[in-house]
């Protein structure tokens, strides 16, 4: 799963402290990376929306915070992109609702 | 990102592969080509809520509907579908289409309402009519998608639920517009509404619900089971 999948995910759960419940710890050996094509204009409207703590978890490659003209800092936006959109983990998330979701299934096909 | 025509929407549309052995109890048929584009066009073209959004569909099955919206440069799409055999089809749509931007995630929708309010700026979705066995899957699918969605949910319903729908929308606080209307036997034959309000939009307090119509019976049940799907 993407990071910016489980962020949108785990963003609005209701009952959640900040930084905490669904963590995606990723373990090094369940990492892929795959190549996206950069959309700053998009990276740039999620920033905002993004629970950074809850990024910072799984990524420790991010500044403690968005940078603060980040809509023009193409470097900090192509971190955030490959973060988001490029890592896929194959963590295993804790139930975000009331035990609506299980530990992911094993990869399918080679993919994480 | 080159400007795709209709015609070319369609057309690689067709490509995309559906279910291998439909489950009819999970109400699963894709959505035909002709109609995902027509739909994604119209979302596309007339209300810009494709391009650079985050877009959820829920009930996603082999991802007709959330690959066309990549192909018309959504930012990110998540499907939702409970079925792993659909999503594994799904996968491989993406993997043939090289599509980069798309996720999915295994679980019952009807699980996850209340749960994620305002995350994506659009649902688009074909949901389960919830004819049979589970009268009033399709609310809930609404419903969740309208918790879901920031900026408009766009569904397709059975004609004789208009009204219910309507109603509900009411209840709910959303405004509901009918942007087309499809007779599902004669792909041919249905057509776009010319005219719309847009600017109702601003005054709408919550997401609101834009809902091509279309008529299919179909039956359906639900299961209390979920899986992240990676
Ligand atoms: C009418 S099909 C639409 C498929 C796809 N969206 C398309 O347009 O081609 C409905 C889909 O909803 C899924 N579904 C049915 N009940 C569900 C539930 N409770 N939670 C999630 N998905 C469900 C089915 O597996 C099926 O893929």
């Amino acid at each position: 799963m993407k990071l910016l999948t489980h962020n949108l995910l785990c963003s609005n759960v209701r009952g959640l402290r900040p930084g905490g419940g669904f963590p995606l710890r990723i373990q090094a050996s369940d990492v892929s990376v795959r190549p996206v094509p950069f959309n700053a204009a998009f990276v740039a409207r999620l920033v905002p929306r993004l629970r950074w703590g809850a990024l910072l978890e799984a990524a420790e490659s991010l500044p403690p915070e968005p940078a603060p003209d980040y809509e023009g800092d193409e470097a900090f936006l192509r971190r955030v992109h490959h973060v988001l959109l490029e890592v896929r983990g194959g963590g295993t998330p804790k139930p975000p609702f009331g035990g609506g979701l299980t530990p992911p299934k094993p990869p399918l096909g080679g993919g994480v | 990102m080159k400007k795709l025509k209709l015609k070319e929407l369609e057309s690689c549309l067709q490509q995309v592969d559906t279910f291998e052995n439909p489950k009819l109890l999970l109400e699963q048929y894709p959505t035909r080509p002709h109609i995902a584009a027509c739909m994604l066009y119209t979302i596309h073209n007339t209300f810009d809520d494709i391009e650079n959004k985050t877009i959820a569909d829920l009930g996603c099955g082999c991802g007709m509907l959330s690959i066309g919206s990549a192909m018309l440069g959504a930012g990110f799409s998540v499907g939702f579908d409970i079925d792993a055999d659909a999503l594994e089809i799904f996968n491989s749509n993406i993997e043939d289409f090289e599509l980069t931007n798309i996720n999915m995630v295994q679980c019952d929708v009807c699980s996850l309402s209340d749960s994620m309010s305002e995350t994506f700026d659009t649902v688009i979705m074909n949901p389960p009519f919830g004819t049979k066995h589970n009268k009033g899957i399709d609310m809930i699918f609404l419903k969740t998608a309208l918790q879901m969605a920031k900026t408009a949910v766009y569904s397709l319903h059975k004609t004789s639920t208009r009204q219910h729908i309507q109603k509900k929308a009411d209840e709910w606080d959303v405004k509901m517009e009918v942007i087309a209307e499809l007779r599902y036997d004669l792909p041919a034959s249905y057509k776009f509404h010319k005219k719309r309000s847009l600017s109702q939009r601003t005054t709408c307090p919550s997401a609101s619900l834009r809902v091509p119509k279309y008529s299919e019976p179909a039956t359906c049940f639900t299961h209390k089971e979920a899986q992240l799907y990676c």
